[in-house]
């Protein structure tokens, strides 16, 4: 047991600090950007891009993405203490206030920026922090709280990893990085419509227009399967025109239609929503997981 | 073979963004909080991004 003399606490909540700053990165969402940082990375590099670089890529994303998560969070302060599922982070319970988060954010920002211009190039260090103002700025003060449209377009943000471990890896963006883009893009929506079906009644009550909550459920499975077969479909333009083989292509195609169906079935079974959000997660790493193998294994 | 995943793709793709526009479009007085210009740009400019991708593919 540790002494109290060296144990850092909220004196409001008991909480370890370290333990309230780990909470604003949001470290499992970034887990999912990271599986298809380091296959983009592969791709553009046709095999294994290096220890060193792929360190110091996963660490400036990483960076990034989690004074991003922490900006975020002051913005939607209002929205995460109406809702059930988001009222235990630390700034709806007081545990930190909005000034030291702002600070700790920018400062992961600014750090991710600096790390990675200094350890890869430029170009991987903008589309990073272009990521981070996207979130911010586009989707958190623009769009969350105004238009259906909010994790459509705010979903580029999550997007921009793959962007970012391609142009660490070549400083440019060839058509391959833009359809692994596209893919992760078209992915969004689906993932947090079924989330946003699950939750429905909290964003109602906070007063978010997430599509199922503006239009119902069964409307909005509809245009989730539309968004669904578009991404299905850049995985297979992948193939097409990218870096990747039959390896990559019989899985892209299998757990494609295996989504497809899935999305499908949604319709008549919207309690399996937190399922399919959780199968959503699953789907994308084996399509990127597949394109790192397919790379590594055919190159 | 490439072709023909090509062809099968840009055919998903072009499926899946007019299925987009039909829905997204059409019931836009049920879910619309912002005006129309915007709303349709929002819609829309995926859209168009998308489109200029798989027409990238091809040329490429």
């Amino acid at each position: 047991m540790t002494s109290p003399a060296v144990r850092i606490t909220n004196p409001r909540t008991d909480t370890p600090l370290i333990k309230t700053y780990v909470e604003l990165m949001k470290l499992r969402i970034i887990e999912l950007l990271l599986i298809t940082t380091l296959p983009a990375m592969v791709a553009a590099a046709g095999g294994w891009p290096g220890w060193w670089l792929t360190f110091a890529t996963l660490l400036g994303g990483t960076l990034s993405s989690a004074g991003a998560n922490a900006i975020n969070q002051v913005i939607d302060r209002d929205i995460d203490k109406a809702m059930t599922r988001t009222r235990g982070r630390p700034l709806p319970t007081d545990r930190v206030s909005t000034t030291a988060v702002l600070v700790f954010g920018s400062s992961l920002g600014v750090a991710g920026f600096a790390w990675l211009w200094a350890t890869t190039n430029l170009l991987a260090a903008t589309l990073s922090t272009a990521g981070l103002l996207f979130y911010v700025f586009v989707y958190s003060l623009l769009l969350k709280r105004t238009t259906t449209q909010n994790i459509v377009i705010g979903g580029a943000a999550g997007a921009v990893p793959v962007l970012v471990g391609w142009a660490a890896v070549s400083n440019s963006l060839d058509l391959a990085a833009w359809i692994m883009f596209a893919i992760v893009f078209f992915w969004t929506p689906p993932h947090f419509w079924a989330l946003a079906i699950r939750y429905r009644e909290d964003y109602e009550r906070a007063g978010v227009p997430m599509l199922p909550v503006v239009v119902g459920e069964k409307r909005a499975m509809e245009h989730m399967l539309a968004y669904t077969f578009v991404m299905v479909g850049a995985t297979l333009l992948l193939y097409a025109t990218g870096p990747v083989g039959w390896i990559y292509l019989t899985i892209a195609a299998a757990s494609g239609l295996a989504f497809l169906a899935a999305t499908w079935l949604l319709r008549d079974h919207p309690e399996a929503a937190m399922k399919y959000f959780g199968y959503s997660n699953v789907y994308l790493s084996v399509i990127f997981i597949a394109i790192a193998f397919d790379v590594l294994v055919l190159a | 073979m490439q072709d023909a995943v090509l062809i099968i793709a840009s055919v998903a793709v072009a499926a899946g963004l007019a299925l987009i526009m039909w829905r997204e479009l059409g019931s836009g007085r049920v879910r619309r909080k912002v005006g129309v210009v915007r709303d349709t740009i929002e819609v829309l400019l995926p859209v168009v991004a998308t489109g200029g991708l798989v027409w990238w593919a091809w040329v490429a």
